[in-house]
């Protein structure tokens, strides 16, 4: 099992509370593939601040057209 | 006395002899603890409350109000505090929370309240509302109505099974992941994911703070929409809710399906999903041009990765919510509700940040590509026939991860575009479980949404069929 530092300190954390260790093997494994999908996204400079802004600028655009 | 009846019928009876609520209110709470707690779908009643809560309204006689009298029950993540300062229980189906009450009353519900509504109690939910079957080893295993061996989908699994056994016209739900829409389609409902923002979630437990949303689950989708009449509008309480024009949904609904512009996604949705499942949605497609839909095929972009890194978001939020608590209380987790909360606490802050950023990114690469010359699309719910109780019965297996990815691969994507989104049954899969559709609408346009669902619904008829129980 690879992990960063912060990995590791909670890696510790779940080790301490007694959780069984495949279980860990097992959350640890589902998290770092899902993190993989995330770190290949690229995100725009100009990506809007929030989800409402989104909305609210598309019913506008909405009713413009 | 109300068994299958719909919200305008119950009323009209109600109407007709106010006091015979106190009767109908004593009859449902019966019904709740009697059928509904065979089928393992009852947290908790009280008569009591019920009883004086309908004593009130018969008093004041505000006979205009829209559910005047109209008995309901919610999932149990929804908070009461009685004036009494009595809170009702708050355990989110979690031994976790055992014996946690209730400190506020939701918005949703004290809205429901002064429409006129009896709340009559509340109804099981997966542990944390963190999963898409149904199993709950504390609370206990909701059956689904159409046969007994067969789950009802989760999280709001309680409020299916009961609505669907026809005891109450509607149940609210939440919904993250398809915790509204995957219940509701196990169970023949309607079922409405409303737009991020457009319901209040104060009051009610929290799973994921980006992704939560609140919904009902009805028999007909003229209740659905007077449901979510009363219960839209903005919430300062709650920072994602947002200010918009309400429209009238029900004369919105009436408008029919005639001109509206659906879609059917040629790729993901269809490609994951059983073959019987893919064409009861091309069926449902055809039939929309049939009735005048103007329809085509389109392809949505880079949807493939959008159910993990909604699940990633889920567990990411889950544990910041609850991770103290699964670690210190984690042998009174259930094995896959601990798993899929601990699995986010391997987050970063950094990476928390990104993930939040590229939702919104991604929201706005779709919804202008997708609605440019669009109203909304169709796509299956369950991606595979109904499972029984004991098949989909993974616990912390090494399978269980795949099973519940497979289940929520049509409904997670569209919590992560935080779209609106409304379930309908269409007829039967060939073990005889109910089967169902979504449409799929841009920001706000639950008005629209209703408007095809409501022509289908006339179409599909599925309001004859009852369980029997």
């Amino acid at each position: 099992m690879k992990s960063s530092n912060l990995s590791s300190k909670i890696l510790l954390e779940l080790k301490k509370a007694k959780i069984d260790d495949e279980q860990i093997d097992n959350v640890f494994n589902i998290s770092l593939k899902q993190l993989k999908t995330l770190e290949s996204k690229q995100i725009p400079k100009n990506t809007p601040s929030s989800v409402q802004d989104i909305f609210s600028d598309f019913l506008t655009f909405n009713t413009d057209d | 006395m109300i068994d299958f009846k719909s919200i305008s019928e119950i009323k009209s009876l109600v109407l007709k002899n106010p006091n015979s609520i106190l009767e109908i209110v004593n009859d449902v709470v019966d019904k709740l603890d009697s059928i509904g707690r065979t089928l393992n779908a009852v947290k908790y009643t009280n008569s009591k409350f019920s009883l004086d809560q309908a004593s009130k309204l018969i008093q004041e006689k505000q006979y205009d109000l829209p559910l005047f009298g109209v008995p309901l029950a919610h999932k149990e993540l929804f908070q009461r505090i009685q004036d009494n300062g009595i809170g009702w229980p708050n355990e989110a189906g979690s031994k976790s929370r055992e014996g946690n009450k209730s400190d506020q009353t939701a918005e949703v519900i004290s809205l429901l309240d002064k429409a006129g509504s009896i709340d009559c109690g509340r109804l099981v939910s997966v542990e944390y509302a963190f999963g898409v079957t149904g199993h709950n080893e504390y609370a206990g295993t909701p059956k689904n109505p159409w046969n007994q061996n067969y789950v009802c989908g989760g999280s709001s699994s309680g409020s299916a099974a009961i609505v669907a056994s026809g005891i109450i016209p509607a149940a609210l739900g939440s919904d993250t992941g398809g915790s509204v829409r995957l219940p509701s389609a196990a169970c023949g409902l309607v079922g409405i994911k409303p737009t991020q923002g457009l319901i209040s979630r104060t009051g009610v437990f929290p799973l994921s703070n980006s992704l939560d949303t609140v919904g009902p689950l009805t028999r007909s989708v003229t209740d659905a929409a007077k449901i979510i009449q009363i219960i839209a509008g903005n919430d300062y309480k709650d920072l994602s809710s947002v200010s918009v024009k309400i429209p009238e949904y029900i004369s919105e609904m009436e408008k029919g399906i005639q001109g509206l512009k659906i879609g059917l996604p040629k790729n993901y949705f269809l490609e994951g999903s059983d073959k019987g499942v893919s064409e009861n949605t091309l069926n449902a497609f055809r039939l929309s041009e049939k009735l005048g839909a103007k329809c085509k095929e389109i392809n949505i972009p880079n949807i493939e990765t959008a159910n993990d890194l909604n699940m990633l978001l889920i567990s990411t939020e889950a544990a910041i919510a609850h991770q103290k608590v699964a670690l210190e209380r984690h042998h009174d987790f259930n094995q896959q509700t601990l798993m899929r909360i601990l699995s986010g606490v391997f987050t970063s802050p950094n990476e928390y940040e990104k993930l939040k950023k590229y939702r919104i990114h991604f929201i706005k690469e779709v919804i202008y590509k997708v609605f440019d010359d669009l109203d909304m699309f169709i796509a299956p719910v369950w991606p595979c026939y109904l499972p029984s109780i004991k098949d989909s019965d993974a616990g912390a297996s090494k399978e269980a991860a795949s099973i519940v990815k497979r289940i929520g691969h049509n409904t997670r994507p569209i919590n992560y575009l935080g779209l609106p989104a409304i379930c309908l049954p269409t007829g039967f899969d060939p073990n005889g479980l109910p089967m169902s559709i979504q449409l799929i609408g841009k920001p706000f346009s639950e008005g629209l949404l209703l408007r095809a669902a409501s022509s289908l619904e006339r179409e599909y008829n599925f309001w004859d069929n009852k369980p029997n129980i």
